[in-house]
């Protein structure tokens, strides 16, 4: 009897087991992270190959996207984010033995990145080493005393590289494999994407029948071709505003954070703090913008990255506390009987239960924050940011630009949404998996 | 036989938010000898669980004395002298199977190798070794509460509560559990075992003694000694005497509930 | 065997938990306790700060505390009696021109809330019973809110011109930021109905509206509220900013406006009009939550 019982019981095992692993390792292959990542890694590379290749930088569309000197070292630093984030999963996929051509492909991008990093973190591109050229020759605007032959000797060396570094990615990627995620993919987005397209074709048609004025609504054709013209400027402005938005936000929802596990503790000041809260929401930023540039100065970036860090800290730490308290009562009880001291109940039950809640919370101010960093430019500030230009380009009547400028804002704001996203599925992978799976 | 826990006159009373008083536990008197498995049973409201959570000094009693391995509840608390299992396995969803289990062993502070050593030995035993890279969601209701069981027998205490851990379970998977914890019981050596069910035939299976308990007040109305001969099988579920104590438990509890 | 228990209960040693009413008036007290925690600290700083003459040095670092000045930072008493001075030259006190200025926001607040609301409803009622729309559209409204609403208040004001609505153009730029909270949340409310609610509609031939009528709505109520809680100090931020741009002249937005270029002649006018538009936003908030405590009684929502 209970033989069969035994036998009963690794029946069940073994299905559970097959099911299992099954389900967490294809979360990659359930989404289109990985072909982000490639693509991204792809983006970051020509970006950084622009970079350092001064007869481009300044000639191209493309290049001039990234004369802002503080967007540099970003680019670097994203193109070894993204890297990193390919290479881990493949690694651990294949349990840690790569094929030859593969470890071939990693070094040749390893290499480039390395060649990148040197180049733009450390002001030293070996290239210029080999070729005789010095170090300013790569930052500097090209001028009639620029030595030109030596820095085609140099690219000469780079350029070839680039296409094979691109082959290199594609190999990892394997997007031929891929096919069922992107039909997939596909078929859920299908809806939206038809809609877009409706939408845009509907528009275009409409002002065309109707002859309405373009001062009124813009054909997304006439968008379209203002953005086209206009996206390196408004590359390099946004980044400004992308900067403000981001230091805002680190300190809002920093400090949020910080008070929303302090408050935790004493559950009558968290609940007595909501009103306040609400009073301190009802006030939009116009009214604290003005302020804040007297206070700081208009041109100082702190008058901007203040009214961010205002906006972003209730959010996030009225969501601190909600989910600090959200423990079940019975996990509390369980850590009880272990007599755990406080300060380990915090670490191992409280902090990763509220971890979701935060996250949830940093998610929306990421959209908070880009947003209060364009508004607050509205009053007053450098001209070189996305607010001041879509003010001066509203009050010109100048639509096209400024929807183009919107249409930057909202991409730098989904680029921030994803940054964040990432670090939430590093930090919460066990969240992640449970939540893809439909549970 | 050495008495490990002695539980004199205690009471528990409850005031509800609007004032009403609810007397849980009334007058409860019992000695628990080491080594033995004993079940509390009883209709909702009977005050088990709470007598339960007494013991593990997780609710605090009105009047009474309890002395838990001669100590007092909270000391014996602190001193880590018992392993509680929950009605639902309670495993936390971030952490992976093994380490759920290496929890208590984390907060008692032991070194990374043996947590990792003892938790392994712990899976081992229920039959689980294979998912401890699993998370727990991944696991059926039954396959958690095991991992539940290995948690509580990670750090080795001499006193395990159970507070209805099958109850979710279905009857087969509960039956087979039964005997997955009789087997886990005679492997640890004079591990006392106080066990909360509303099922008479698992009550009976599982102990050496039957505490009959009755609602409102809460109080013990009879405590019953299951002289079934170990090691216990599904063949002592066709025994004759299982019938008669199921028999007398059923009787017992029947009584307990009409003189109110 | 059994005895029968017939005395009275004995006597409580301890009681399990503190009677209802004193956590209501703690939080209260807490509340004005913290408020005025904070005028403290504003004042005690601002006095420290001119102790020291607005600049501290620490280590070898110094400090500029000139935000603490009273041209930047006016006392807490000036902001009050700020209050009861005249706005303009011989004109009401300042609070009577705030009170009316208030009431013409508060209308528009009202009518965005009430245009955004319903919009949001209709939308969470078609995404709820449709996968399709909702796939469809629903990524589109969520993409709208990364738009900042002063980018487009503009374009908003024009168009409502030609149609000869101006009047409504605050409303609209209002139910802009009302919209989507309504629409989420409702939505939320609406599909999180237990599965086995469902199948008991079922198995009385209900047809989709009674399902909507007798199940979704009221399980979905309490998410609305919250909803609706959020789009109140919505609504007010949003008839605010929607001011700006149309050029009229009355409402809390334009006094903002005209006493922030009157900053460094006093600039504590400007503060007393931060906090009446806070105030009237928790007002609006307050409102909500009295209406939400009368309609439902069987289940308290935790606020936001």
């Amino acid at each position: 009897m209970s033989n069969d019982v035994i036998k009963n019981d690794s029946l069940l095992r073994t299905t559970t087991l097959t099911a299992a692993p099954v389900a967490v390792a294809a979360f990659d292959n359930r989404t289109l992270t990985r072909d982000l990542l490639a693509l991204g890694t792809i983006f970051f590379f020509i970006a950084c190959y622009h970079i350092q290749n001064p007869l481009l930088i300044f000639n191209t569309q493309f290049g001039s996207a990234f004369r802002n000197a503080t967007l540099q070292p970003a680019m670097v630093v994203a193109l070894i984010a993204c890297l990193i984030a390919l290479v881990v999963p493949l690694w651990n996929e294949a349990h840690g033995k790569f094929s030859p051509l593969q470890i071939g492909a990693l070094v040749i991008l390893g290499g480039g990145t390395l060649f990148y990093a040197v180049a733009i973190l450390l002001d030293v591109n070996l290239a210029g080493v080999v070729a005789g050229v010095p170090q300013s020759a790569f930052t500097e605007r090209l001028t009639d005393e620029s030595p030109v032959a030596l820095l085609e000797n140099a690219m000469g060396l780079v350029t070839p590289l680039v296409p094979v570094a691109i082959l290199a990615v594609i190999f990892l990627w394997q997007p031929w494999r891929r096919g069922q995620v992107y039909t997939r993919a596909l078929n859920k987005q299908a809806a939206a994407l038809f809609v877009g397209v409706l939408v845009l074709l509907t528009w275009e048609g409409l002002i065309n029948l109707f002859q309405i004025q373009q001062f009124l609504l813009p054909k997304p054709s006439v968008i379209g071709a203002a953005f086209i013209e206009d996206y390196p400027r408004l590359v390099s402005i946004g980044w400004n505003t992308f900067q403000n938005a981001f230091w805002g936000f680190v300190f809002g929802c920093g400090a949020g954070i910080l008070t929303g596990i302090v408050a935790a503790r004493f559950v009558s000041f968290s609940r007595a703090l909501l009103p306040i809260a609400i009073g301190i929401n009802a006030v939009p930023i116009i009214a604290l913008a003005p302020i804040m540039n007297n206070w700081f100065g208009a041109l100082n970036p702190a008058s901007k990255i203040a009214i961010v860090a205002i906006l972003t800290y209730f959010p996030t730490m009225i969501s601190t506390v909600r989910g600090l308290t959200a423990v079940e009562p019975m996990s509390m009880e369980l850590m009880k009987t272990y007599a755990a001291g406080q300060m380990t109940i915090f670490r191992k039950l409280r902090l990763p239960t509220a971890l979701p809640f935060i996250f949830s919370a940093l998610k929306v101010c990421t959209t908070l924050a880009m947003i209060g960093a364009i508004v607050s430019e509205y009053f007053g500030g450098s001209t070189a940011g996305l607010g001041f230009r879509i003010r001066d380009d509203a009050g010109l009547f100048k639509y096209p630009e400024a929807w183009s400028a919107i249409f930057i804002a909202a991409l730098y704001g989904i680029f921030f949404y994803l940054v964040i996203s990432a670090l939430e599925r590093a930090l919460m992978a066990w969240h992640i998996s449970f939540r893809e799976t439909g549970r | 036989m050495i008495p490990i826990i002695t539980i004199d006159t205690l009471s528990k009373t409850f005031r509800s938010a609007d004032g009403d008083e609810v007397r849980a536990l009334d007058g409860i008197q019992l000695t628990v000898e080491q080594g033995e498995f004993i079940s509390f049973i009883g209709p909702s409201g009977c005050g088990k669980s709470t007598l339960l959570r007494i013991i593990a000094d997780l609710i605090q009693p009105t009047s009474g004395t309890l002395r838990v391995n001669g100590k007092s509840a909270e000391q014996a608390r602190k001193d880590r002298d018992y392993g509680f299992v929950f009605q639902n396995a309670t495993l936390y969803e971030w952490r992976t199977i093994i380490k759920n289990v290496e929890l208590p062993l984390e907060i008692m502070k032991h070194s990374k190798d043996e947590r990792r050593a003892r938790a392994r030995e712990m899976l081992r035993l229920v039959e689980l070794d294979d998912f401890e890279d699993r998370y727990p969601w991944q696991l059926s209701g039954g396959m958690q509460q095991r991992v539940s069981i290995a948690r509580a027998l990670a750090f080795e205490p001499g006193i395990l509560l159970m507070d209805e851990p099958f109850g979710a379970l279905d009857e087969m998977t509960r039956e087979r559990m039964n005997n997955e914890l009789l087997r886990i019981w005679t492997t640890m050596k004079d591990m006392t075992v106080i066990f909360v069910t509303h099922s008479i035939s698992e009550a009976v299976y599982l102990s050496s003694r039957v505490v009959i308990m009755s609602p409102r007040p809460g109080r013990i109305s009879e405590i019953i000694d299951i002289d079934l001969p170990r090691p216990r099988g599904p063949e002592t579920r066709d025994l004759d005497q299982f019938f008669q104590l199921t028999s007398r438990v059923r009787h017992s509890l029947r009584q307990g509930i009409t003189l109110e | 065997m059994t005895t029968v228990s017939t005395s009275a209960p004995e006597p409580l040693v301890r009681a399990e938990r503190p009677p209802r009413d004193a956590s209501g008036m703690r939080t209260v007290f807490t509340t004005v306790l913290i408020l005025v925690a904070l005028g403290v600290v504003w004042e005690a700083a601002k006095l420290f700060a001119s102790s020291v003459n607005y600049s501290l040095v620490v280590g070898g670092t110094t400090i500029d505390l000139k935000i603490l000045t009273d041209a930047q930072l006016p006392h807490l008493g000036a902001i009050v009696g700020a209050f009861a001075e005249p706005a303009q030259r011989n004109g009401d006190p300042l609070y009577i021109m705030l009170f009316q200025n208030a009431l013409y926001t508060l209308w528009a607040a009202i009518r965005g809330f009430l245009l955004g609301g319903s919009i949001g409803f209709v939308l969470a009622v078609l995404f709820a019973h449709s996968r399709l729309l909702q796939r469809g559209v629903l990524p589109f409204v969520i993409a709208s809110q990364t738009v900042p609403i002063l980018a487009i208040a503009p374009m908003i004001v024009i168009w409502m011109g030609r149609a000869g609505a101006l009047e409504w153009s605050v409303p609209v730029i209002s139910a802009y930021l009302t919209f989507f909270p309504v629409t989420i949340y409702t939505l939320r409310g609406l599909t999180s109905v237990p599965q086995t609610s469902l199948e008991l509609m079922q198995t009385y031939a209900a047809s989709r509206w009674q399902i909507l009528w007798s199940l979704r709505l009221p399980n979905a109520l309490p998410q609305i509220f919250t909803a609706l809680k959020i789009s109140a100090t919505a609504s007010v931020v949003g008839a605010i900013i929607g001011e700006l741009p149309s050029g009229i002249q009355n409402g809390l937005g334009i006094a903002i406006l005209n006493f922030a270029r009157y900053y460094n002649q006093s600039p504590e006018r400007l503060f007393a009009t931060i906090v009446a538009a806070g105030v009237l936003g928790l007002l609006f908030f307050g409102v909500i939550v009295v209406i939400e405590r009368l309609v439902v009684r069987w289940r308290v929502e935790e606020t936001t």
